[in-house]
């Protein structure tokens, strides 16, 4: 189902205002001490250098459902809500049914919680069919926030990817991509495993900077979850898997030896 | 043929449907700790339990029995009472939020927050009331007609009795509603599914749900060409009711291991040294 053409989408990105007067979040000044974002995860960090995702950088956490995906975003969001950070979760859930999955991971976002743009609940409202919509949006977001570190965390661009033609939605990615890129942000984007046509998968990985991979694994009798960071800016190719598993304090990450 | 190959049938179609139920929940237990997302784990655990499920509805005639007649109706309410629905219910209240979630558009399927209060609330007395049965009425378990009996020994207890027994009896009421209304919500939320794995998973659990009408079936034929009580359950009557149940086994296992794609490891041998050590 086609819901916006390119063309449209084109169009209504460079002719629609938005009120964002209505936006809840005080604006904080902005506190750069850290020289890079980490991942939240201090595994990850280590997988990834020491020093977490590279900075000014769009990274996709791809795997099936319910192997983790999220909770490498929630993990990024929490650090950066203690850092200060400005942080945006964009889902196209209730808020309260990503804060009740949050909670599974002894993550707590009811004293301070990310900026919500979500289909329900949100400090601005998710409508997945209004792709133009979510693109000035976020860019205005952004904006408003530009004086502070900014973290993303999105979910949608599975759901995207089912609604609109892939080539409206790498539009709509780079687009969003190098309003990310202007300011002092890091996106983490999550994608579902085995729902699109592996063109569509390696095209999509062309447009960001970083992918781990999340994958379960059959050996025998065992069914193993597995990470391998497929790409990452700054970082040589790395074809090593490894075993990961998320407890309340985290995530454990170990080398993976058959 | 030798007398004691009916019972040694009897036994082997036993064994191995017990054998298919206890390898799917294995599977199913196993994809459920590889999981971490709430609701896929949900499903993966009721799964795994429609499975012990299965496992006790197909041997569970083999409990042994006892003098106490509590724990004798304990384990009659296990062998035969209405609660594999409960679980097969739990199983699809668990999988209507995962089909939910993989609809790019996020819709409701049938008011499923307010319909499955309902039918718990159905299946709560129903359970309640198979308990009853179970300690109080223990002879109708050895009859032909379990369900008229339990009626016409209720209806002499006064019109709740009555009313009760023809619930109770005629539990295929609320199995149905279950069967139906889960069979409804399945297909939907699998049609507006984006996820072809959890298609496949459903597809599976659909030929899996196919298989209890045919259980009911067997009993319902042998039952009229009147084979003994005995033989439906010690000897030849139980073999064609254990390979449904060892298809429904098969066709479960199925749904279980594609609650998540599974890959298989490259042949090359991972990297054994940790990426920061070869990144620096």
């Amino acid at each position: 189902m086609a819901l916006i053409s390119s063309k449209e989408f084109e169009n209504e990105t460079e002719s629609k205002v938005v009120n964002l007067q209505s936006l809840k979040n005080p604006i904080v000044l902005p506190a750069r001490q850290e020289p890079l974002p980490t991942t939240g995860l201090s595994a990850l960090d280590q997988l990834l250098g020491s020093s977490g995702y590279p900075d000014k950088s769009v990274i996709m956490v791809v795997g099936p459902p319910g192997i983790g995906k999220e909770a490498i975003g929630y993990w990024f969001t929490q650090s950066g809500l203690e850092r200060k950070d400005f942080c945006l979760h964009v889902t196209r859930l209730p808020a309260r049914e990503v804060l009740q999955d949050v909670k599974a991971f002894g993550i707590d976002f009811s004293e301070r919680g990310p900026f919500w743009f979500s289909s329900e609940g949100g400090e601005v409202k998710f409508e997945i069919n209004d792709l133009s919509g979510l693109s000035i949006n976020m860019k205005e977001i952004l904006k408003k926030n530009g004086d502070r570190r900014i973290r993303v965390v999105i979910d949608v661009i599975s759901s995207l990817l089912m609604l609109n033609p892939p080539e409206t939605v790498y539009k709509f990615l780079t687009q969003l991509f190098t309003a990310v890129k202007q300011y002092d942000a890091v996106l983490v984007a999550t994608l579902e495993e085995g729902m699109h046509p592996p063109n569509v998968l390696a095209a999509m990985e062309q447009l960001f900077d970083g992918v781990i991979e999340l994958r379960l694994y059959e050996e025998g009798l065992r069914v193993i979850p597995l990470l391998r960071i497929r790409k990452m800016r700054g970082l040589p190719p790395q074809p090593g898997f490894h075993k990961f598993s998320f407890s309340g304090s985290g995530m454990e990450v170990s080398a993976y030896a058959r | 043929m030798p007398d004691s190959l009916g019972p040694a049938l009897a036994d082997l179609s036993y064994i191995a449907a017990g054998a298919v139920f206890l390898y799917g929940a294995y599977w199913a237990f196993a994809i459920r700790r590889a999981l971490v997302g709430r609701i896929y784990r949900s499903q993966a655990l009721w799964l795994g339990a429609l499975f012990i499920a299965g496992l006790i509805a197909s041997d569970g005639v083999l409990l042994p029995s006892s003098s106490n007649p509590f724990v004798s109706g304990i384990v009659r309410f296990l062998a035969y009472g209405p609660w594999p629905i409960l679980v097969v219910f739990a199983f699809l209240d668990s999988t209507i939020p995962v089909l939910r979630r993989s609809d790019p558009l996020l819709r409701s399927i049938l008011h499923w927050k307010k319909l499955r209060i309902g039918i718990w609330c159905v299946l709560a007395f129903s359970t309640i009331f198979g308990i009853y049965v179970s300690i109080y009425l223990p002879a109708c378990f050895s009859t032909a007609n379990t369900p008229a009996c339990i009626s016409s020994a209720m209806s002499n207890s006064g019109w709740l009795g009555a009313v009760l027994g023809f619930w109770g009896g005629y539990y295929w009421v609320d199995v149905s509603l279950v069967l139906i209304l889960g069979a409804a919500a399945l297909l939907i939320g699998a049609g507006r599914s984006s996820d072809p794995v959890l298609r496949q998973s459903v597809k599976w659990l659909g030929v899996g749900l196919l298989c209890v009408p045919g259980l009911v079936l067997v009993s319902v034929v042998e039952g009229v060409m009147g084979v003994s009580y005995y033989d439906m359950i010690y000897s030849y009557g139980i073999v064609p009711w254990n390979a449904v149940a060892i298809l429904l086994g098969y066709a479960l296992y199925k749904s279980a291991r594609s609650l998540a794609p599974l890959n298989r490891l490259p042949p090359i041998e991972p990297e054994m040294t940790p990426a920061r050590e070869a990144a620096s």
